[in-house]
């Protein structure tokens, strides 16, 4: 059996096709799909702009009732410039770490888009994407986000000792636990990254890079 | 592009050429779950595609391009992991399958001896048996066409070589 006889057989499918498609179902299932993947998105965007917009909002918050208690009792406030300078710099940092995800998703999906079409292209388009999802530099971003969240607490808890006059030594114990629980949420997200790479980014990237391999290999 | 004529293109491509991705879908998965999950997948991604859609290549050549390139790295694990780890949503009944009886056996020995070949090699192997020249396959699946050249040589022997054997016994 030659060649034009294998492809005489298997053009025999055009005629009597080996499945069919419930199109009503397809419909709904191209729906359902599309209105995931938008929601999908949205939460992503939303999470990162919350999350910055949130916090240099706290900052803000804070900032303002430092200064109204410098106004209000300039002698007795007991502030000195790093109180003022710890919301700043939260604050700036809350912001520029927003945007820096946001620039960088950006920059993700345009280099995305540089990739053709052909097998070869969408290969390297899947690996770009897992390389990016396993970058030290987004995850630096996240931790930076995490470390922000953690410091926050305990600002406003030394900021709360000064605007009552106590001395921080009292409530040393809080701070104790604040930050103990800030080291424990970044170890913690730390180690969920870290998992998330090894057990589906690293395997999901050898697979397509095997793939690659194959596409290469005579 | 709207969603409704979006769904238009969509639904023109599938009358007409439906059966590029009942081949896909048959050559890269194997049992019948597996069969809805991949169709299910490869018909999002043909939907998706239609914006992208230039006319530069003809419709079977472009759907032939996505529904390879979804099947090819797609698993049923992967699939959940592109959708944030999810459970994918089969529609069951999405696809059927037609009775033993209906089906050809030389194309059932067909699908068998291309389910041997490599990953790639199978893209090659059912873009050849469709038709597609050289060029064309060099395009879609991104090699030079000396190395698809190779590649023919090597799926035409291995096809021959069973076909002997079996004539043999």
């Amino acid at each position: 059996m030659n060649l034009d006889d294998l492809m005489a057989v298997w053009r025999t499918q055009d005629a009597a096709p080996l499945h069919d498609v419930n199109k009503t179902l397809l419909h709904l299932a191209l729906r359902q799909d599309e209105a995931k993947l938008q929601k999908w998105r949205r939460i992503e965007r939303w999470i990162i702009y919350a999350m910055s917009a949130g916090f240099a909002a706290g900052m803000a918050l804070f900032l303002a009732n430092m200064i109204g208690l410098m106004i209000s009792r300039p002698n007795r406030n007991g502030l000195t410039g790093w109180d003022l300078a710890l919301p700043v710099v939260g604050a700036i940092a809350a912001l520029i770490s927003g945007r820096a995800i946001y620039v960088r998703q950006r920059a993700q999906a345009l280099r995305e888009q540089s990739f053709g079409e052909s097998l070869r292209d969408q290969l390297n388009r899947r690996i770009a994407r897992l390389d990016y999802q396993a970058t030290t530099l987004h995850r630096t971003l996240i931790l930076v986000m995490v470390l922000l969240t953690g410091i926050c607490p305990i600002a406003l808890n030394v900021a709360l000792s000064r605007m009552n006059e106590k001395s921080i030594r009292d409530d040393g114990y809080l701070i104790v636990w604040l930050s103990l629980m800030c080291i424990w949420s970044v170890a913690a997200s730390i180690w969920a990254l870290r998992r998330s790479v090894q057990k589906d980014i690293l395997p999901h990237k050898r697979r397509l890079e095997a793939l690659l391999k194959e596409l290469d290999g005579l | 592009m709207h969603d409704s004529e979006r769904d238009r293109i969509f639904g023109e491509w599938l009358a007409g050429h439906k059966g590029i991705l009942f081949k896909v879908v048959h050559a890269y998965a194997f049992e019948h779950a597996d069969r809805q999950d991949l169709f299910q997948e490869v018909a999002v991604q043909v939907w998706r595609s239609v914006d992208a859609f230039r006319g530069e290549s003809s419709v079977p050549t472009w759907m032939y391009r996505v529904a390879l390139n979804t099947a090819i790295a797609w698993t049923r694990k992967e699939g959940r992991h592109q959708r944030g780890k999810e459970q994918l949503e089969v529609a069951e009944g999405l696809l059927t399958t037609a009775s033993a009886a209906q089906r050809d056996p030389r194309v059932e020995w067909l699908y068998h001896q291309i389910a041997q070949l490599k990953d790639v090699d199978r893209s090659v192997a059912l873009l050849l048996l469709d038709g597609f020249s050289y060029k064309e396959i060099a395009g879609i699946v991104g090699l030079t066409e000396s190395n698809v050249g190779v590649k023919i040589n090597r799926i035409k022997s291995a096809l021959a070589g069973k076909r002997e054997e079996e004539t043999a016994l």
